[in-house]
């Protein structure tokens, strides 16, 4: 489970960037489509997506928009231009962290 | 045809919130979306899984804590999206020309308290005006232009939090009348110093800013919110 708990602490920057590639999304579908993505590698629990949700909503990163679909009303989120300057610098934040790892986990001897 | 989930269902999925502590509307529907979806997905694959199996097939991917978990977060959320909504009224009230009337309404209680003499004459009937005019918007003014308790018939947890957060700012408004008392229940006579009473005057000019902020400023931007989210329950 340890690939789970890594992912836990990047669910925000994961969940602004799919928001910010497809637009609006829902909760469920947010679910499977990061399990999509990774193949299955990666599930997102439901436990822990809508309290990211709604603290980024919180904040004012994503909006909402309800809509009704099939007989009932589904909650689509959406970025907004906060939500979109805060992925571009949690993403770059998360590239670096990642190119430091990789010289950590594989030092070039000389 | 792909089986759907019929209203009756829907209905039936709203009342397993009910059953599982989620009460307020608003988180409700998010989660019967979710596992309408989810029991819709089983289906693709197994048209024969009874509805009730499917119920509880997704409602064991939720862990542990169930539903509680995301109620007490989203909780959480709230408390800090309103204070980050007082903190923009403060900082938007508090431009120049305010800035001045908030130090003029200081000078002139400051003025005020020194020429009485005793501070009871000034104090006791600003707390007993505040109470007043607390207990005149709780039961008048809220119930009929904020409508912040129920919406046909249902509860909603964005709207709710309002009410139990002015709550808390009238409580704190009566810092100065409780500052009073224990001064002058412990005989402290410091307080009829001029710094204490221009202290007094100064706190007392900004809690009521704050007070009528949480009063109008804070609902009239939930309302907004509420609207936009909810627009079939327009307030």
């Amino acid at each position: 489970m340890q690939k789970n708990n890594l992912f836990k602490g990047s669910f925000s920057t994961i969940v602004l960037k799919l928001l910010n590639d497809n637009g609006k999304m829902y909760g469920y579908q947010i679910t499977r489509e990061v399990e999509k993505i990774t193949v299955g590698e990666l599930v997102v629990t439901e436990g822990a997506l809508y309290p990211i949700l709604h603290k980024l909503e919180a904040k004012g990163m994503l909006s909402v928009e309800m809509k009704t679909v099939n007989n009932r009303v589904r909650k689509y989120y959406f970025i907004t231009e906060k939500g979109k300057k805060e992925s571009v610098i949690l993403l770059s934040e998360m590239k670096a962290y990642i190119q430091n790892m990789e010289i950590l986990l594989n030092p070039k001897l000389a | 045809m792909n089986r759907t989930i019929t209203s009756e269902e829907t209905e039936k999925l709203f009342e397993f919130c009910r059953q599982h502590f989620v009460y307020h509307y608003d988180l409700q529907v998010e989660l019967v979306d979710h596992i309408a979806s989810s029991i819709e997905d089983q289906w693709k694959e197994n048209p024969e899984i009874p509805f009730n199996t499917a119920l509880l097939n997704t409602f064991k991917k939720f862990g542990i804590s169930g539903f509680s978990k995301i109620k007490v977060q989203k909780q959480k959320e709230l408390a800090r999206k309103y204070n980050r909504l007082l903190w923009k009224y403060f900082l938007e009230f508090y431009r120049w020309p305010k800035m001045l009337m908030t130090l003029a309404g200081t000078l002139v209680l400051f003025t005020l308290l020194r020429m009485v003499n005793n501070i009871a004459w000034v104090i006791v009937p600003y707390f007993a005006l505040l109470v007043i005019a607390s207990l005149f918007y709780f039961y008048f003014v809220a119930p009929k232009k904020l409508k912040i308790q129920t919406v046909q018939g249902k509860k909603f947890m964005l709207l709710e939090y309002v009410n139990q957060i002015q709550m808390t700012v009238v409580l704190f408004s009566q810092t100065p009348i409780v500052a009073f008392n224990i001064s002058r229940y412990l005989h402290i006579h410091s307080i009829n110093q001029p710094w204490v009473l221009l202290l007094i005057s100064f706190l007392i000019v900004c809690l009521n800013i704050i007070l009528y902020g949480q009063f109008f400023f804070v609902p009239e931007k939930i309302k907004e919110h509420f609207r936009e989210q909810f627009p079939e329950f327009a307030l």
